[in-house]
Formats: structure tokens, C-alpha cells, sequence
């Protein structure tokens, strides 16, 4: 699971606080992929920003920005960073934790699979 | 794009089979159409072959996807089709997930949506026996994970209960998960999205058509097949926002 799809989840116990998943790593790997400045450029006005960048600064990537840098289409460093966390970056161990305090819901990602269904009772 | 199933995975993944194919024929011819950096979407998407074959086509029209997403009810799909995509050097991610439960996609909206459904009129019966193993399978997840199971030894675990019903079996009409997923979808497409669907004869498919012409869609039979007493059909709708 990449971050990218990190920004597509929420928990679907609640209806509301549900949205970002808090999210804890224990195992990620690199799989690089060919940057596309297009692609990229593209898919920044669909994304949440802050929820993404509040993901990586909390996953100890303290100098992503917390804003959308003014210049986007020049910043190459930003756009290659934004690259490598969003589409190369893959989480393959881990948890999601539902933000809401009275749900706290675990999602586990094992073998990088998010489990997102919920049983019975919980829908 | 090779599709390679283990012995397990084959009993318990939908191997691909005629109404894949003639949906992977559909798709090929349907490539030209899609917008530049789509959404891709599938539901269901079992091995990987339909939203497998899309990413490596647009990838070699120097067209890739924003995002292919592969859904699936199946852990064991999900496990199949990721590392299918990996070998093939394919652009995918999956998630296990009932539906769209647990998928915050109104932001990005969806440009391409894909599904293959369980799409076989069953009996009251077999609707609860895929639930309870839908069910089973949960619980087997939970207590494996409890017990510290990871990699292949949760993968293994995992597999002792067999989902593959819950890829055929339709219920009443051939409509159960179908309805609830078209519902919820309708709703989270782009505009000038696509919905590519997968249908045969004994579903109600006057009905689809005038719901997605109620939503707003405008709807097109791209393919049409016979297969022993099967008449396959593939159905394309178009958002006109
Ligand atoms: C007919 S198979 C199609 C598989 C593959 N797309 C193909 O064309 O070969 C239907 C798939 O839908 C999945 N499925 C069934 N119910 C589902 C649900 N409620 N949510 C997500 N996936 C579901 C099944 O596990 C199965 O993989
Ligand atoms: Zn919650």
C-alpha cells in the first residue's frame, strides 16, 4: 500500500473524525517508478495535501512542506519528493487507526494489503 | 501480462475465464478513450487481470494512470493480484475491503470504474453460505493477526477458508452486491467518467439501463457473446455531468 492510497482511506465505523487514518509503519520498502512531472502536477489539486503531508512529517520526513509550494511546476526537488513518497514509497507492514477517540478502530496492512472490512456488528 | 496462480490461489481466486476476456477485449478497444492521468477503479478485481492489463496498456501509451486501485472481498485475491502486478512490473495497489467500505474516494472522484460482479442468480441459500464464509474467513483473519501470524504464515492461514463462492454468487437476479455497488458509485464519478459492467441475460438489464439513465448516464452495449446457454454482455456508461 502506497501513501497515495493512504489519502483514499478513512473508517467507515464512523461518520465523522473518521478522516486521516492515523497510520504506523513497520516495514516499507522502495520500488522505483519513472517520475513524470505531468503525472505528478496532475494529481496534486486531487489530493488532500495537508492530510499527506501531516502522514509524512509524522513518518519523520520533517522538512516535507506543509503547503503546496508556491512555484509547484518549477520545484523539482518538491515534485521528486512528492514522487518517491506518493508512488514509490510502499508500506508493507503496518497499521491505520481510526482519528475518532471514542472508535480508535485498528486497520492492519500485512503483506501490503490494507484489511478494511468491518464485521457484522460494526457496520 | 502473465497471470501465474499457485495451487491455492487457483482454488481460491476467480481464474480468469470467458467473461474476463471478453471484458479484456472490450477494454482494449475501449484504451484510446480514456482521459490522460486517470482514476482507475475496479471492484472485484480478483487475479488482476482486467485492471492489470489497463495499467500496462496505458503505461505503454505513455499514458499512465494516476491511480489503478484494485478492490477486492478476497484476501487471498488481493494477495494474488499484488504480487502478479509486481512481477509484471504493473502499476497497482489493492485493498481488502467489502465494497467501498473504508474508501474516502469523493475527493479524487473516479474516472474509470470497472466491475466484474458475482453476477450468477442464487438461491436465499447460497447468499448465506458466501456470508458465513465471508464471515469465517474475517474471524480467521483476526485471530491470526491476534496471534502475531505474519507474511506468508498469515497468507497461509488466511487461505483455510475459501471465498471463491463469493465471486459468482449474485443472488436474486444475479443483482445483490451489484445494486449496492452501482448505487454507491454512481455517486463518485468524474465527469465524462465511465463505468465498464459486466452482465448476462438473467440479469435485469432494462433495469440498469434506465437507472443509469435516471443518474445521468448514457448507456452503450459494447460486446455481446453466447457461451453454452450464457449470453454475455459487456455495458458502457458514460456521465454527461
Ligand atoms: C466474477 S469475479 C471477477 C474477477 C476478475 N475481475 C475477472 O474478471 O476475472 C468477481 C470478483 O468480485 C469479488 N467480490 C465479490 N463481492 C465483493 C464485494 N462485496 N466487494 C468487493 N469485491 C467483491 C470476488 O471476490 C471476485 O474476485
Ligand atoms: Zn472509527
Amino acid at each position: 500500500m502506497r501513501l497515495l492510497v493512504h489519502n483514499l482511506l478513512m473508517c467507515n465505523k464512523c461518520d465523522k473524525n473518521n478522516y486521516p487514518l492515523k497510520i504506523e509503519v513497520n516495514k516499507s520498502v522502495i520500488m522505483e517508478l519513472e517520475f513524470k512531472k505531468d503525472a505528478i502536477l496532475k494529481l496534486i489539486p486531487k489530493l488532500d495535501f495537508e492530510v499527506l503531508s501531516n502522514t509524512v512529517r509524522e513518518l519523520g520526513f520533517k522538512q516535507f512542506p506543509k503547503q503546496i509550494p508556491p512555484n509547484v511546476d518549477q520545484d523539482l526537488v518538491f515534485l521528486k519528493d512528492l514522487h518517491r513518497v506518493l508512488f514509490e514509497t510502499h508500506i508493507m507492514d503496518g497499521q491505520l487507526t481510526c482519528p475518532n477517540p471514542s472508535c480508535k478502530r485498528n486497520y492492519p496492512i500485512t503483506n501490503g494489503i490494507p484489511n478494511m472490512i468491518l464485521t457484522e456488528d460494526e457496520q | 501480462m502473465k497471470i501465474t496462480l499457485n495451487k491455492t490461489e487457483y482454488k481460491n481466486v476467480y481464474v480468469p475465464n470467458d467473461d474476463s476476456y471478453l471484458f479484456l477485449d472490450a477494454l482494449k478497444e475501449e484504451i484510446q478513450y480514456f482521459p490522460q492521468n486517470a482514476i482507475v477503479v475496479e471492484m472485484g478485481c480478483g487475479s488482476g487481470i482486467l485492471i492489470g492489463n489497463v495499467s500496462k496498456l496505458l503505461q505503454e501509451q505513455n499514458n499512465r494512470a494516476l491511480m489503478c486501485v484494485g478492490i477486492d472481498i478476497n484476501y487471498d485475491a488481493c494477495i494474488a493480484s499484488s504480487r502478479i502486478m509486481q512481477e509484471n512490473q504493473i502499476y497497482f495497489d489493492c485493498i481488502n475491503s467489502n465494497g467501498f467500505e473504508g474508501l474516502a474516494l469523493d475527493k479524487s472522484g473516479i474516472d474509470i470504474f470497472i466491475f466484474n460482479p458475482p453476477y450468477v442468480p442464487t438461491e436465499d441459500e447460497e447468499v448465506e453460505r458466501c456470508k458465513k464464509y465471508f464471515k469465517e474467513k474475517q474471524q480467521l483473519f483476526a485471530q491470526a493477526y491476534a496471534n502475531n501470524l505474519r507474511g506468508q504464515d498469515l497468507i497461509e492461514e488466511v487461505a483455510k477458508v475459501n471465498l471463491i463462492d463469493c465471486s459468482y454468487s449474485g443472488g436474486k437476479d444475479g443483482m445483490e452486491v451489484t445494486w449496492k455497488i452501482l448505487e454507491k458509485v454512481t455517486k463518485l464519478m468524474n465527469a465524462n467518467g465511465i463505468i465498464y459492467l459486466f452482465v448476462i441475460q438473467d440479469n435485469p438489464i432494462n433495469e440498469i439501463i434506465a437507472f443509469f439513465k435516471a443518474k445521468g448516464f448514457e448507456g452503450y452495449i459494447l460486446k455481446k457473446q453466447q457461451k453454452y446457454n450464457e449470453i454475455q454482455l459487456i455495458l458502457k456508461f458514460v456521465y454527461n455531468k
